[in-house]
């Protein structure tokens, strides 16, 4: 999948690569993989289904 | 009868199913894309006749008799399954909130996509749930550096009883053969610096007593299950897991549980759990097969209990330093000397993050002596204040 | 060796009682079934306001707390942040100025500013509103750690009391004589004989959002429910942010004794009025809701003084909603009026023996 993380250009297959020490739990308990994900704030990013195009921005 | 089940995994599916065919009128919500829960994840299908499945759903709270899921919406109910399942128990270490450590639970379920985020792997804690996240691992082409489990399997020596009532669970540990060489037992990883693992020898109470380093890339962690019983905060549990009688009813009138959400036994034990609940949510006698079912699996899961018990000795594997909440940042120094949990939360902000304490309460707790008083969170998934405002006026 | 002085409950004021009277020399013994601050005390704000209070006693003992609690609060956090009171339509405005007019005249620091100036010390505030007041004297701490920075050196027990005859106190771990006791259980006062009841109150916390919201903001309703002892549900728009960055979301207000159920109508309730003061705040997710049980009396005032029916009870409650902000300076009249020194502020408003106060 072709998405853009902090602002820069990734090619990866699965959200947990780009969140190494945030992806955790895997399931939407934890909330260590918060993102931005397409302007949407807080999103569980290991609870969305990664897409081509898509825009993710770690807040915190 | 209108019978609301939360949480589609093997007790979901089996309560949904069972009220259905006991004539209720049956509504399923669940968080995931498809039915299944964590252990049959892409596995299994529910389609029930009299059964409504809502996928990519949250509920978030009960209020009498109605259930309040993201939307929103809101689902009346004459009976309510909770069937919300379990969560790996993560203990912390030095370098656990850093790169390179996930739960054995998340190791599981990225493996079910075919993702491994290492190339030298450990897995590490306790019970048989490690072995098949081992072999996972394995499978996807990951090289095993150990599997390491902290109590003595010599304790189920002791459960002759649990054993021989639940004979097909040691059946299904010979298939994960080729993991049990890696196998290391009264063993844990107590420390990780980039891919520098301290991986220690324990006493029988968790103590290290004696340590080598290994290398590896990805460590996989899960000290037992903690059960997600955020919708009935005012329910009675032990140890967090909620409490019912023998036709798995809780203590909030209309509110029946099911599977891991009551304590962890594997899925045949949740399946039956979910027959039960179903039925006695349906308002019918629930089958006599089940209820032995579910007293065999019952003696399993007690002796499960006991033989992976987490012991105090985890305590010392932490420093000054170490990380105990990872949403604020929080120090095994920082805990003081509370004496209840809120002052213990209020004064350290332990437990008051994202994760409310999901991750980190049982820990700190357990770290500080003060009494774990289950978190009573209200709110059990986030929900935007635009969305509470839009709440229509009158519930059920 | 038995206390000079037994104070019964551990939250903020009774922890300012115990500091009061310790500070006259006298030996203080405090009980508590939970421990420090594990009741009213950690279910709210932290709130340290003048804002909220027209001219009268109650208004004279904020001010004189607002005086101590520098000194006081330790490493509580204390935060001099200022608060912004605003109306939201037309018909509030002329009232909210009046009010502030009223508490300049008694003393408060209430400037009256442009809806401008208001945008600018809040940025996402509704720009619909009507009026609004800066009162830069209100401030917030943290409740848990200033009641255990009042506590310090001063024993605390674990106890329950049943009974107490002002020279002693019964408890499930035995009887405790002394020389004087105080009742500083807060809304749990009413079993030793003063007609304070529970008034239920809902808080709701966001995920953090740092530097979004600087002062405690809230709508002028606020002042109308305060005073009202209406059993229905009330609410008003109160918003601030903590030291972490979650926002607190309040306030609502219930007589429903001591029921600690959360109902979605004051979640949707407060979340409407937060929104009307930030539109933002629609997109940002409530993490958890919390709730707590403010003590009042019939006439919501404080109760602060020697019960005449049982010499040697003192009573120290009835705070609603402002315990934290009012508790340094009624710690000290109780310990002015226990030791024979001359009081801070006039203690007749909050005598025990007031209308409907004795039960």
């Amino acid at each position: 999948m072709k998405v853009t993380f902090n602002g820069l250009p990734r090619e990866v297959s699965h959200v947990a690569e780009l969140l190494p020490g945030r992806f955790f739990c895997g399931i939407g308990v934890c909330f260590g993989c918060v993102a931005e994900i397409n302007g949407v704030p807080e999103v569980r990013a290991c609870r969305h289904p990664l897409r081509d195009g898509d825009r993710i921005r770690t807040t915190s | 009868m209108r019978v609301v089940v939360v949480g589609a995994g093997p007790a979901g599916m089996a309560a949904a199913r069972t009220a259905a065919d006991a004539g209720a009128e049956v509504t399923v919500v669940d968080s995931e894309p498809e039915a299944g829960g964590q252990y049959l994840r892409g596995r299994a299908r529910l389609r029930h006749p009299g059964v409504t499945h809502l996928k990519n759903t949250e509920a978030w709270l009960v209020e009498d008799r109605t259930l309040h899921l993201r939307g929103p919406r809101q689902l009346p109910f004459d009976a309510l399954v909770i069937a919300t399942g379990a969560y790996d128990r993560p203990l912390p270490f030095p370098g656990w909130d850093g790169p390179g450590v996930i739960t054995a639970g998340a190791a599981q379920t990225l493996a079910k996509q075919g993702v491994v985020l290492g190339r030298r792997v450990i897995v590490s804690g306790t019970g048989p749930f490690l072995l098949p996240v081992a072999a996972a691992l394995q499978d996807l082409g990951a090289t095993l550096v150990g599997v390491y489990e902290a109590n003595s399997p010599a304790g189920w020596l002791r459960e002759g009883k649990a054993v021989a009532a639940n004979r097909h669970k040691i059946t299904e540990l010979a298939r994960y053969r080729k993991v049990v060489r890696h196998l290391r037992t009264r063993t844990a990883v107590i420390a990780k610096h980039g891919d520098r693992v301290t991986v220690a020898k324990l006493d029988d109470q968790w103590r290290p007593v004696g340590h080598r380093t290994e290398h590896a890339d990805l460590v996989c962690t899960g000290h037992g299950f903690l059960p997600r019983t955020d919708l009935v905060p005012e329910a009675e549990r032990t140890h967090d897991f909620l409490n019912v009688d023998a036709r798995q009813r809780t203590s909030v009138p209309g509110v029946y549980a099911a599977g891991e959400v009551t304590g962890i036994g594997g899925a045949d034990l949740a399946e039956a759990e979910g027959v039960v609940a179903g039925a006695a949510a349906a308002g019918r006698e629930p089958p006599r097969a089940a209820l032995e079912a579910v007293r065999r699996g019952r003696l399993f899961a007690e002796a499960l209990g006991r033989v992976h018990a987490v012991r105090p000795g985890w305590r010392t594997w932490l420093t000054r330093e170490t990380t105990v909440c990872r949403c604020e940042q929080v120090q095994l120094a920082d805990l003081g000397d509370a004496t209840t949990m809120r002052e213990l939360k209020l004064t350290s902000r332990v437990a008051m993050g994202r994760c409310q304490g999901r991750i980190c309460a049982r820990n700190a707790a357990e770290l500080t002596g003060v009494p774990f008083d289950g978190q009573r969170r209200v709110v059990a998934v986030p929900i935007p204040l635009g969305e509470l405002a839009d709440l229509t006026e009158e519930t059920s | 060796m038995n206390p000079d002085v037994v104070v019964v409950g551990a939250g903020i004021i009774g922890a300012a009682c115990a500091q009061a009277l310790r500070a006259r020399g006298l030996d203080v013994l405090v009980l508590d079934r939970h421990g420090p601050a594990s009741g009213t005390s950690a279910s709210g704000e932290g709130n340290v306001l003048v804002s909220d209070k027209g001219p009268g006693p109650e208004l004279d003992l904020a001010r004189a707390s607002r005086e101590l609690w520098p000194q006081l609060a330790g490493d509580a956090e204390w935060e001099e942040k200022g608060g912004l009171v605003v109306a939201t339509t037309g018909d509030a405005a002329e009232p909210l100025t009046a009010f502030a007019d009223g508490q300049r005249a008694a003393g408060v620091d209430a400037r009256a500013i442009t809806v401008d100036e208001a945008l600018s010390l809040e940025p996402h505030l509704n720009p619909d509103i009507t009026a609004a007041v800066h009162y830069p004297q209100d401030a917030q701490l943290n409740p848990v750690k200033a009641t255990r920075n009042l506590l310090r050196g001063i024993p605390v027990r674990r106890a329950e009391v049943s009974t107490t005859d002002g020279r002693s106190v019964t408890t499930d771990d035995g009887v405790v004589s002394c020389g004087a006791v105080v009742n500083a259980t807060g809304p749990w006062a009413g079993r030793f004989g003063v007609n304070v009841l529970p008034r239920r109150g809902v808080v709701l916390v966001t995920t953090p959002i740092p530097g979004a919201i600087r002062h405690k903001v809230y709508d002028a309703d606020y002042v109308g429910a305060v005073a009202s002892g209406d059993a229905d549900l009330q609410t008003s728009g109160v918003v601030e942010s903590t030291k972490a960055g979650t926002v607190l979301i309040g306030s609502s207000r219930q007589r429903k004794g001591f029921d600690e159920k959360i109902e979605s109508k004051v979640l949707k309730a407060l979340a409407r009025r937060a929104i009307a003061l930030f539109p933002m705040l629609a997109g940002v997710p409530v993490m958890r809701a919390y709730g707590g049980f403010r003590p009042y009396a019939p006439d919501h005032l404080p109760i602060i003084g020697e019960d005449p029916r049982t010499p040697g009870l003192w009573h120290a409650t009835g705070h609603e909603g402002a315990g934290v902000g009012l508790a340094p300076a009624t710690g000290l009249l109780l310990a002015q009026l226990l030791t024979g020194e001359t009081p801070l502020v006039d203690p007749h408003p909050f005598r025990v023996d007031r209308q409907e106060v004795p039960v």
